[in-house]
């Protein structure tokens, strides 16, 4: 007895550590004695969990990863037993009464704001179900594996895990930038914890209802053989594959962060965009309907998410890897890659020449969004590691992860704020928008929209130059100063990414280079323009606009100058697919159609026609990110305000004085607003100046021929056209006129919402066609490749079009800095113009 | 006696140690920073500009009594627009369901409409979803924005609607 006692005395020293450890084995006794059963045979979780004491409430077995991190490559899809990969212990889901979570976030702005939103997620079982399933009897959500229950509460499960780590983010970002002094420029806004814009809420009160819901609403099992994220909703839906009866995306929750990784590209460009009591009515769009470089670092953003989550570099193993063998890998260190990819300088998935990469299929070519965002992942990913060397991270007890993906987070929270200011002031002064009429992103309050997603939408250059802005001022200005701006500039350029001369971060306004920020917030000074370090530039190779141009045919080849598609079955098809994708385009149904399509790869009357034209890159580099726009631009001299006639003005070689174009006048500056060609209803009156449309046609007039709008070709020409019988008209009961109509596109017109194309990548000396298209058997384009020509019925055959293009490309010299301004980026009203572009003239007769 | 100070020294560096770890989650602030705290303004702006109660958005500055807008309200809109989709869906269009979400005037390069926001769903003949929100005309339905459209991740990316080039261009 007495030995025995000694025995038990002499480690425990002193009473407290003897108490903590019977306290320890205590609740290892009791925890265990909640252990729940298992079935045996099938090797599935039971859907039972002794809660007696409530100690389970809310809790749930869950799959903490996908069946492939715990199986060999034979297993497949094909047959899932999910139940198999529960976790043993029971794991915390909501505190909810049924199967929705909670958003809090705690913002630090001078004192602490904690702000919750209660149910804003809804995990639904599937597309139909209207609400979410309650928690069971015994107050857990402990549902049998493999039913539509189970499935919803891992959904959410997973979820409210990179939610909640969101928020951790996005709060550290909020209280490390509102912490620095009022006199540095910031981007997430002050008022984020009264706009609540951190997460979809908007619609509160009823002056502005940007969301008819302010929950995310998931379906665990859609009825689409996909997962997609929808702002509108918004919702995230979880398909399956019809190959595979067993198999759901929902099962993988690297798919789960991923499209929640959309959501969180959606919330952070919109972090700006609404005050509390003020919303804008729009909301920012990253993307649009076919290949383009937005949508590529919208999914290399939610690639990153994952990585965010869970600290893996590949992405999908189970529902993308095991299905259709297209699972990501996110670092050059992946074992996916091909030989030759490496963490090396040389070695990093570098712009452009990763465009299409396909580590599985090395030798194949698809423009395909997920496979060009793979650059930025990687780059991220590479980020991420090298904060965590650089910055001292390695020792914190995850190694850095926490810390490393926080600084990550805040550049892009504070870089997409930016990108998607529709507010268009760019900073604040004490909390609140600043007064003064100048705005500093996305030109103005009404154009801000189409200027962020369509006429200076984020490509690799316009992403990496305000990243790299937002690493020099919070990452080498305060939180790692050792990772430096010449580090910085060394990983963009491994990556291929240094793709701008200087940062543009002088603040200057968006319509004059002398209205900086001080002119709107006067504590905020007067800020100094950093330029990049040219000796830094090794791989990103920057080409002239003046090397791109459109192809024609010479003896030695025979490149058409264009393609044109005018098959009525294709363009239909292209017309349903983009209203599918949620891309309406207002269609002249009255004198247009494709019904009207014949087939003949001519422009003919009353035809809607794919036009996609041959560009040529002359350089000895390849070109990537290529962008043709056939919107509204100010290249005209309006010489008559009562009909809006106007005189094209001279901006290259191709249209000249002769042929009717002005070189004075209002044809010398360009026009510091977006300003459309159509009547005041007040005055009567065309603006003096404005954005007019790309298509003038050919006015004969005896010996001499000039380019004339259209509205004046259909007054002089003898055409008997009313407003009515033009392109784009539209009248109601109510009124016969309609004053946001354009005349002077009564004939041709590219149709809001396809006046945009896209081109992955243009190899050295070669067409498009020649290094993306012509390998593929079908000779097949991408649709955002396509411009949409509407053409009116009434055309007389043999009218001559112009149509004059601007197109700019991201590794781009001279398409986005101003040589004459220090290489200061060009202004924002400067895209009006012809400056940054190269004009591309697109001419062609409407024959039968 | 130095061995008790010694001591008594470190039993408070320990103290300190566990209250440090205790502290609160307060951000990482340099003293610098604490300095510059300012009196915040509570962030509060001026209501839009209204005409007959309707709200006026899409100019900073809009001088009411020079505004003049182009259009009316008409019932018609919803309509036009509907027969507007369904042209562009063809015939793989099912349903289509309009909500109006607001009604303001919207000003923008010097002309002000009247406007509706709506979010838009459209069912397709195996009566699969989509749903986007637009800003349109209120008289005439016409489309003048979109915006909240889906983001569809396809496990194959050859599956999507490519454009074939006539072969004439090629042979």
């Amino acid at each position: 007895m007495e030995m025995v006692r000694q025995r038990m005395i002499k480690p425990f020293k002193n009473e407290y550590r003897l108490r903590l450890l019977i306290t320890i084995l205590s609740l290892m006794g009791i925890l265990s004695s909640c252990n729940p059963t298992e079935i045996s045979g099938t090797g599935s979780r039971a859907n039972i969990l002794s809660n007696e004491t409530g100690a389970y409430d809310g809790y749930a077995y869950v799959y903490a990863d996908s069946p492939a991190m715990s199986t060999s490559e034979s297993y497949t899809p094909a047959v899932v037993n999910i139940g198999k990969f529960s976790t043993g212990n029971p794991q915390f889901v909501t505190s909810n009464t049924s199967l929705t979570g909670n958003c809090t976030i705690n913002f630090f702005f001078y004192g602490s704001y904690p702000v919750t939103l209660n149910d804003c997620v809804r995990s639904l079982t599937e597309s139909t179900a209207i609400t979410p399933t309650p928690r069971k009897s015994d107050r857990t959500f402990a549902f049998t594996p493999g039913t539509p229950e189970y499935y919803a509460t891992n959904a959410l499960y997973h979820i409210n895990k990179v939610k909640n780590l969101f928020f951790e983010k996005l709060a550290f970002s909020y209280n490390q930038i509102h912490a620095l002094p009022l006199t540095t420029p910031k981007s997430i806004p002050s008022y984020l914890k009264d706009s609540k814009l951190f997460w979809f809420k908007a619609v509160s009160n009823t002056d502005s209802r940007t969301f008819n819901s302010d929950f995310l609403t998931s379906y665990a099992d859609c009825e689409v053989e996909n997962a997609y994220f929808n702002a509108a909703g918004p919702t995230l839906c979880f398909g399956r594959l019809s190959a595979y009866p067993n198999f759901f995306f929902v099962q993988d929750p690297t798919i789960i962060y991923h499209e929640f990784g959309h959501a969180l590209v959606s919330i952070m460009l919109n972090l700006r965009n609404g005050t509390g009591s003020q919303y804008h009515p729009l909301r920012s769009v990253m993307g649009t309907y076919g290949f383009d470089e937005a949508s590529s670092m919208n999914e290399g953003i939610a690639d990153y998410i994952s990585f965010m989550v869970n600290g893996r570099t590949h992405l999908g193993e189970w529902a993308l890897g095991r299905t259709t063998k297209q699972s990501r890998p996110m670092s050059e260190s992946d074992s996916a890659h091909i030989s030759g990819i490496s963490e090396t300088s040389e070695g990093r998935l570098s712009y452009p020449q990763f465009i299409h990469y396909d580590a599985y299929r090395p030798n194949t070519m698809v423009e395909d969004v997920h496979l060009t965002g793979q650059i930025l992942t990687h780059y991220l990913v590479a980020l991420t590691k090298t904060f965590k060397t650089e910055c001292g991270l390695t020792s914190e007890s995850d190694g850095g992860h926490s810390l490393a993906t926080s600084y990550v987070m805040l550049l892009m929270a504070e870089t997409l704020s930016e990108i998607g200011d529709l507010n268009a002031k760019g900073v604040d002064d004490f909390g609140v928008p600043f007064a003064a009429d100048i705005y500093f992103n996305n030109l103005d309050y009404s154009s801000s929209f189409m200027w962020s997603s369509v006429v200076n939408q984020p490509n690799y250059r316009r992403f990496s130059q305000i990243f790299a802005k937002n690493i020099y001022k919070y990452i080498t200005g305060r939180l790692c100063p050792s990772f430096d701006k010449n580090k910085s500039e060394k990983l963009l350029d491994d990556y291929g990414l240094l793709l701008f001369k200087t940062y543009n971060n002088n603040g200057n306004s968006t319509s004059n280079r002398a209205v900086t920020y001080t002119n709107a917030v006067s504590y905020i000074p007067t800020q100094a323009l950093t330029a990049v370090s040219e000796s830094n530039r090794r791989k990103s190779v920057l080409i002239s606009k003046q090397l791109l141009e459109l192809a024609t045919k010479t003896e030695t080849n025979s490149r058409p100058t264009y393609y044109l598609v005018d098959s009525p079955s294709q363009i239909q098809s292209v017309l349903t697919d983009l209203l599918f994708k949620g891309f309406p385009v207002p269609l002249s149904t009255r004198v247009a159609g494709t019904e009207y399509n014949n087939t003949n790869v001519k422009v003919s009357p009353g035809e809607i026609v794919g036009v996609i034209p041959n560009l040529l890159n002359n350089s000895n580099s390849t070109m990537a990110g290529v962008q043709v726009l056939a919107t509204d631009w100010d290249h005209v001299d309006i010489t008559d305000q009562t009909t809006g006639n106007f005189k094209p003005c001279v901006v290259d070689t191709v249209t000249t004085a002769d042929q009717g174009g002005q070189t004075a006048n209002t044809c010398t500056t360009t026009d510091t607003t977006y300003r459309r060609l159509v009547k005041n209803a007040s005055t009567g009156l065309f603006p003096a100046n404005a954005a007019a449309p790309v298509c003038m046609v050919q006015l004969d007039e005896g010996s001499t021929s000039r380019w004339v709008s259209q509205n004046e070709f259909r007054k002089k020409q003898g055409l008997s056209l009313l407003d009515k019988d033009c392109l784009g008209y539209s009248t109601s009961a109510t009124s016969d006129t309609d004053f946001s109509f354009n005349p002077h596109e009564c004939l041709v017109r590219f149709l809001p919402g396809a006046n945009e194309s896209f081109f992955s990548k243009i190899d050295a000396q070669k067409t498009f066609h020649e290094s993306v298209i012509a390998e593929k058997d079908d000779q097949s384009f991408d649709s955002g490749s396509l411009l949409l020509l509407e053409v009116n019925k009434w055309i007389p055959p043999g009218t001559k079009f112009r149509c004059r293009l601007r197109a700019r490309f991201s590794n781009c010299s001279d398409c986005y800095t101003d040589a004459a301004n220090s290489n200061d980026d060009y202004l924002d009203s400067e895209l009006n113009g012809s400056k940054p572009y190269k004009i591309i003239n697109f001419d062609f007769d409407v024959n039968d | 006696m130095t061995k008790k100070y010694l001591s008594l020294f470190l039993v408070l560096l320990a103290i300190g140690g566990v209250l440090y770890w205790l502290r609160t989650d307060a951000p990482e602030v340099t003293p610098e920073l604490k300095k510059a705290a300012p009196v915040v303004v509570p962030a509060t702006i001026n209501s839009p500009p209204t005409i007959d109660g309707k709200k006026v958005l899409g100019a900073e500055k809009v001088e009411i009594q020079d505004l003049v807008v182009s259009n009316t309200v008409s019932s018609d809109w919803e309509e036009s627009l509907e027969q507007n989709l369904r042209a562009q869906g063809g015939l793989a269009v099912k349903d289509i369901s309009i909500v109006k979400e607001d009604s303001f005037i919207w000003v923008e390069g010097g002309v002000a409409l009247n406007v509706e926001t709506v979010k838009i769903t459209i069912s397709n003949q195996k009566n699969q979803k989509t749903s986007f929100r637009m800003m349109v005309d209120a008289e005439s339905g016409k489309i003048l924005k979109n915006w909240d459209h889906p983001i569809i991740d396809s496990t194959n990316p050859d599956d999507k609607v490519r454009i074939k080039l006539d072969p004439r261009y090629y042979e």
